[in-house]
């Protein structure tokens, strides 16, 4: 038996910090994945809450198929995309490369980002406009170190589409950097 | 994406290494944005609202066994009590609405047009 099987056999006996030490270990993983998914800073902590009390609740019937940390990135996942839609924000299809491509690249405001100093929150802001699922892969790979198989359990995704997903969201942002770069080069 | 794109993301990735040209410092730029933590960091005592909110989940759902055995028990006493008093259902004092069908679907009608505007005009006015 594992310690994360050791741990959910605690919690499901109705171990309190058990469960308590499990937040702790999985917080951070949680509030990456809500944070970057959900815009809106007022309903980012209510949802990490409602993903720990799924876990809870499912705990139970997880078979251990895949890693525990897998498995709650995949519920943090699913909350945020169906918070996503709850709030008719559109979630569904990723567009069209070429139109999409063009269409994020020139989305921007140049004065407003000529005033940001910091390069880094700037580059952290075209990653939140980029579409959730882009922004999903992005986070278990830099942030979480997962590998490709672990994205797609989490996400739902094949596995080449993970790779798909992680290289041209990269591409996209840094099309778009390029492009501010380029135009501070000339002032 | 084409394949020098894909070629600079795995030599970034690999050795964080990139040339001068403006693809490699975009890349790099963007690789080094990535490995840094959102700013939004939860509260100290997190784990400590998640558990209260189990235990308020726990503790509601033990209410409603108690609700729904009170329930229960009194439809039992109810059908008891009418079985041994041999009691008769009649309309009583209501018996007068049996003239007037228009009234009951007034009623009705009305009551849910208050809840179709009350939905509609008042609560997104309230939220």
């Amino acid at each position: 038996m594992t310690d994360d099987q050791a741990l959910a056999s605690r919690i499901v006996k109705g171990d309190t910090q058990a469960f308590r030490l499990l937040i702790k270990q999985h917080e951070r993983l949680v509030s990456h994945m809500v944070s970057r998914l959900i815009d809106n800073a007022e309903d980012r902590e209510e949802l990490c809450q409602d993903v720990f009390m799924k876990v809870h609740e499912n705990l139970g019937g997880f078979t251990f198929q895949s890693k525990l940390s897998t498995w709650i990135a995949s519920i943090a996942y699913n909350h945020s995309i169906n918070h996503l839609r709850k709030n008719k924000i559109n979630v569904s299809d990723i567009p069209e490369e070429e139109m999409f491509t063009a269409h994020f690249v020139s989305n921007d405001n140049p004065e407003e980002k000529l005033a940001d100093d910091n390069m880094d929150a700037l580059v952290i802001r075209f990653i939140g406009e980029l579409p959730a699922q882009y922004k999903a892969v992005l986070t278990l790979y830099h942030l979480e170190h997962m590998s490709y198989p672990e994205i797609g359990v989490a996400t739902g995704m094949p596995e080449g589409t993970v790779k798909n997903y992680l290289f041209r969201a990269r591409a996209l942002v840094k099309d778009k950097v390029k492009k501010y770069l380029g135009k501070e080069e000339m002032l | 994406m084409n394949i020098g794109d894909e070629e600079l993301q795995n030599q970034i990735e690999k050795t964080g290494l990139a040339g001068d040209e403006l693809d490699a410092q975009s890349y790099k730029r963007v690789f080094n944005a990535l490995k840094k933590e959102p700013e939004f960091q939860l509260p100290g005592n997190f784990a400590d609202k998640v558990i209260a909110r189990i235990e308020i989940k726990t503790e509601s759902s033990g209410d409603f066994f108690w609700i729904a055995f009170g329930i229960l028990a009194f439809v039992v006493a109810a059908i008891v009590s009418v079985v041994l008093t041999d009691f008769k259902f009649t309309f009583g004092a209501f018996k007068f609405i049996t003239g007037y069908p228009g009234l009951i679907v007034f009623g009705i009608v009305f009551i849910l047009g208050l809840q179709w505007l009350d939905r509609k005009l008042v609560r997104p006015s309230v939220s």
